[in-house]
């Protein structure tokens, strides 16, 4: 009994000592870009490669703030994430609840439905859709970049059908001998249980609009109303781009939602698991 | 019960049937009015000249540039244009290009959906392409009324803005190629480092006296390798004496192309193509540059590449030529650019040709290059660069020397898929994958099926 | 009268379903089914984005099967998924269980290994030809220090697409956080009875973690077949549209979009679409049937 925690402690040794080498892999893109955001000139290029540059150049992170209207492209960001997310939050789980859990003849070809529409390549869908918000009015907006969020989204909608599909039958039927409505099961028993799943779709969503190129592109006509990675585009010039500014601004952008999944992932710890109600 | 239970079944479904059915009435007229959009240019295109003359008007002008760009023209051309059009306001916006093409995904959704911009700064290499397919205005009648003259501009470019006798465009800005060379290294290897080779024979016959071999088999320093940054198909077979138009027709496979694809692969053989790869695939969108390293001797590259070498600093010595040309031929570079055109559907035409006129002809184009930035440009027009005394920089007069000889991609519809084509086969041919006759022929038979099938 | 009760409920529940489903029945149509109709018209026509085009018939499709290009993009493209797949598979489970294992700065690592997911693609792209350049990258520069020379990555015709794989693998953050919320979702008691019965941890993940994961599992292989399928941005732009060297980097819908939006033949490109989209049809309903044997759902009785 006694040897059981250096048994342990040997273990998380190891366990550590894995995490680290391949957390290296992951890790050396990003080193670098932080190392280029950093570098003279002179620097960029050279041969056998620098890690540490010779000389910080720290003024690359305000001469890219100033390059672009950096907090304006942040600010038009932050409100198209945040809308999207809240939209996929509100749509996504009311639609797979209604495809994994309600017993009803259209969730097979709803379902269905929902995968076909994932494998045409978004390419070609690309024009249409466009046309469509056209006849809205809506281009030159940030509107077709949130709204279709409102109305789920097929990927999520995928994902979150597979955790209720994995919740014990017996929770609802309980509740519905009880006389509980349909919206209190949801709302009350299932989605708090699915909480991790919805922390999960909320993140990549909030990923998903901020890394979002091609949509921004299309649709944004007023630089007032840019976003950041239509912004990171104009550090490429005609034969070449302004690399070290281009790193700094990515590791700016990059650094708010790396401190955004570390608190996120901090819930999955907490994340209710239903031990307690079977 | 039995009944009672159908019926309720067959409600059921007709309820389910009403809903869809009117969500796919939705769908029917969106769809209606969309396509039709699509086919007409919109409704909200009023046509050119929406406005009445003294009134203020709005142009749109997009471009595809990053970097400093945009300050810079606002400041040095565009403020100057609008104190000179006082009912003339102009509206940049920064849209960036797609991919290899330099076309702009979003420029082409804007047309299809009907709202283009007024102005756009566009590739020229793509106004055959696009002015076949009827997406830009010709601009001949504007042209013909102004004091616009195709002789203010070198010939080659104003060719490529000509499409069946049409003006889609005027050109803008200008670049071409030549050879760049590492003295340092010549001097190493017991060469002259004044006397750059003059002909493919003297290159072949440098080039594989600076090749030196290290450990692993591969190479320490390079001699030449034809496909590294501008070394092209195209440019290797026009100084080989070859043509990819003539008469009207495009020529892939005209025996000297061949034989200039063949004496490029006959590098990737010579020197074993995985090692000569390590060398050339560093450029690109990288921003790396072999040459700058100082373990490359001869490479042939842009104009542009001044303004990089005065930026990094290389610890070489370099000079500029002519690229050599094969026994019997002159030296040709290849001169490519931008230029501004207004697409179809523009909603003030007129004020976007004013526009047009003031930043590609003199005045504007005098403007931009006198700007403190504007380092090693070329502008297209031969009495602004006399002006300017571009030919007092030794480096440049190279480029500008070549300027009223140089040659440009042939302005045909399929000019991006002939592009496209001979990079592909280029690429097969280094990579030993078929023989250059026969690679060629292909293209050529593609690119007729292509045009074949536009013209139709 | 129980089967007048079993129809009430039915007809509840089929009124709850379209409640529940009525936003994404109506996105469904606006955002997905319309663009799609589109495209299949668009697929019979020489549509060009800048001109409606004429009506063709099959002509798009019998092209494409004579293109030399078009195939060997298939061939990439198959190539691609069969060997990413299981690899990022096998790479975010085993990642996901190990980030699972309370140690301390679990949270640390976890971001660790999502940190490239987040990083913007137009930086990573250049970072990694930065960093796997063959003659002037960081990556052969240590391999070369160690005694090993390198190869040409992305320049040479056989390393290109396993280049790309090591690339792709570096996104796997994804997944994993995926996995990691399935592994959530695992109720603790299993565990505790488990430990109780003295189950070793290989036996307590054969037959408590794996199982009660694969609606995850199953999840994450329709999607990341899907997603292999359509791969796209990073070739693209390692390459600059032209899937060099010798063709081998040139995948099925860069290729459609270098006809869409290079050529401008948006109904050869639509054409193209739809073929892909009866691949990805066959997968997954190859993935599908085998579901039953192997993906278990707690709700299902």
């Amino acid at each position: 009994m006694k040897s059981q925690p250096s048994i342990k402690r040997i273990q998380h040794a190891g366990t550590h000592a894995f995490l680290i080498i391949v957390g290296l892999f992951f890790l050396m893109p990003f080193v670098w870009m932080v190392s280029t955001s950093l570098k003279p000139d002179n620097e960029l290029f050279l041969w056998p490669p620098k890690w540490i540059p010779g000389m910080f150049v720290w003024s690359n992170y305000p001469d890219s703030v100033n390059y672009v209207p950096f907090f304006q492209y942040l600010g038009n960001t932050l409100t198209i994430s945040g809308l999207a997310t809240l939209g996929v939050l509100f749509a996504c789980p009311l639609v797979a609840y209604g495809i994994a859990r309600i017993p009803w003849k259209g969730a097979k070809p709803l379902f269905a439905l929902t995968l076909v529409v994932m494998m045409v390549p978004y390419q070609v869908t690309m024009i249409p859709i466009f046309i469509l918000f056209k006849n809205f009015g809506w281009v030159g907006t940030s509107i077709p970049l949130w709204l279709p969020a409102f109305f789920g989204a097929p990927f999520y909608i995928f994902l979150l059908r597979q955790f209720f599909m994995g919740l014990p039958k017996e929770l609802e039927d309980a509740a519905r001998i009880d006389g509980a409505s349909e919206l209190r099961i949801y709302w009350g028993i299932m989605l708090p249980l699915c909480r991790p799943a919805l922390l999960t779709i909320a993140l990549f969503q909030f990923m998903g609009s901020w890394t979002d190129y091609q949509g921004p592109l299309i649709y944004l006509s007023d630089e007032s109303k840019y976003t950041i990675m239509l912004g990171l585009q104009a550090f490429k010039t005609q034969h070449g781009a302004e690399w070290q500014m281009l790193m700094a601004a990515s590791v700016l952008i990059t650094f708010p939602i790396i401190i955004l999944y570390f608190l996120v992932q901090k819930s999955f710890i907490q994340g209710i698991t239903f031990s307690g109600i079977k | 019960m039995e009944r009672n239970t159908r019926l309720t079944g067959w409600k059921e479904k007709k309820r389910t049937s009403a809903l869809l059915g009117i969500a796919l009435a939705i769908i029917l007229v969106l769809a209606g009015c969309s396509s039709n959009g699509a086919a007409t240019g919109g409704e909200d295109n009023e046509g050119p000249d929406a406005a009445a003359p003294g009134e203020q008007v709005t142009i749109d002008f997009w471009f595809p540039w990053g970097g400093d760009y945009q300050k810079e023209f606002k400041q040095y051309v565009v403020d100057e244009f609008e104190k000179k059009h006082p009912n003339i306001k102009v509206k940049m916006t920064f849209v960036e290009s797609s991919g290899q093409t330099q076309s702009s995904d979003k420029l082409l959704t804007a047309i299809a959906g009907g709202n283009p911009p007024d102005v756009a700064l566009f590739d020229r290499f793509l106004i055959g392409s696009w002015a076949a397919k009827d997406s830009l205005t010709d601009l001949t009648p504007y042209v013909e009324s102004s004091e616009v003259s195709p002789d203010d501009y070198y010939e080659s470019v104003w060719k490529e803005v000509v499409y069946e006798d049409k003006v889609y465009a005027l050109p803008w800005n200008t670049d071409n190629r030549a050879m760049y060379y590492n003295k340092t290294l010549m001097e190493k290897a017991g060469l002259d480092p004044n006397a750059p080779p003059k002909t493919m024979a003297e290159l072949d016959e440098m080039a594989e006296a600076l090749f030196v071999e290290g450990k692993n088999g591969k190479y320490d320093e390079i001699g030449f390798i034809p496909w590294m940054n501008q070394g092209f198909l195209y440019t290797q077979a026009w100084n080989w004496g070859g043509a990819w138009e003539q008469d009207g027709e495009l020529t892939p496979n005209n025996p000297q192309n061949v034989k200039a694809l063949d004496w490029m692969a006959g590098y990737a053989k010579k020197y074993n193509i995985e090692n000569l790869t390590s060398f050339s695939t560093a450029v690109g969108q990288t921003g790396m540059n072999a040459f700058w390293t100082g373990k490359v001797a001869f490479v042939f590259d842009g104009n542009w590449v001044l303004n990089d070498l005065s930026k990094y600093k290389p610890e070489f010595e370099w000079g500029v030529a002519p690229m050599p040309a094969a026994d019997g031929y002159p030296s040709i570079t290849w001169a490519g650019g931008w230029s501004y055109v207004i697409p179809k559907g523009a909603k003030h035409e007129k004020e976007a040709w004013e526009f047009v006129k003031f930043v590609a002809h003199k005045e504007g184009t005098l403007m931009w290059s006198k700007r403190p930035t504007a380092g090693n440009d070329i502008t297209v027009l031969p009495s602004v660069n006399d002006e300017l005394k571009l030919a007092d920089n030794p480096n440049l007069k190279i480029f500008l020397d070549m300027m009223p000889n140089a040659f440009t991609r042939p302005v045909t519809p399929v000019g991006s898929f002939l592009w496209n084509e001979t990079m592909r086969v280029q690429d097969l041919a280094i990579n030993g994958k078929g023989e250059a006759q026969q690679l060629l022929d292909e293209v050529k038979k593609n690119v007729d099926a292509e045009l074949a099938k536009v013209k139709k | 009268m129980i089967k007048a009760k079993k129809t009430r409920f039915e007809r509840k529940m089929v009124l709850y379903g379209l409640i529940f489903t009525a936003p994404w029945i109506l996105g469904l149509l606006l955002f997905h089914a319309y663009p799609l109709i589109m495209s299949i018209y668009y697929s019979f026509t020489s549509y060009s984005i800048l001109n409606p085009g004429e009506w063709v018939g099959l002509e798009n499709y019998q092209t494409l099967f004579k293109d030399n290009v078009f195939w060997i993009s298939i061939y990439n493209t198959l190539f691609y998924t069969v060997f990413f797949v299981p690899i990022s598979m096998i790479f975010g489970i085993g990642l996901a269980l190990i980030l699972n294992v309370k140690i301390r700065g679990q949270g640390f690592y976890r971001t660790l290994f999502f940190v490239p997911s987040l990083v913007p693609p137009i930086a990573t792209t250049i970072i990694w030809l930065w960093l796997l350049n063959p003659q002037f990258g960081l990556v052969n520069h240590w391999l070369e220090q160690i005694g090993i020379p390198g190869p040409a990555w992305l320049g040479s015709e056989y390393w290109s697409k396993p280049s790309l794989i090591l690339m792709s693998l570096w996104g796997v953050g994804q997944s994993i956080v995926i996995y990691l919320a399935g592994l959530q979702d695992i109720p603790q008691d299993y565990y505790d009875a488990a430990e109780v019965d003295g189950a070793s941890l290989i036996q307590r993940l054969k037959h408590i973690t794996l199982p009660l994961l694969t609606p995850v599992i199953f999840f994450n292989l329709i999607m990341g077949t899907i997603g292999a399928l359509q791969n796209f941005v990073l070739p693209y732009t390692l390459s600059n549209g032209q899937g060099t060297p010798a063709n081998s980097m040139m995948f099925y819908v860069m290729y459609l979009y270098t006809n869409g939006f290079g050529y401008l033949k948006m109904g050869y490109a639509s054409a193209m679409a739809w073929i892909l989209f009866l691949i990805v049809v066959i997968l997954t309903a190859l993935i599908f049937i085998s579901q039953k044997r192997w993906v278990y759902y707690q709700g299902k009785d």
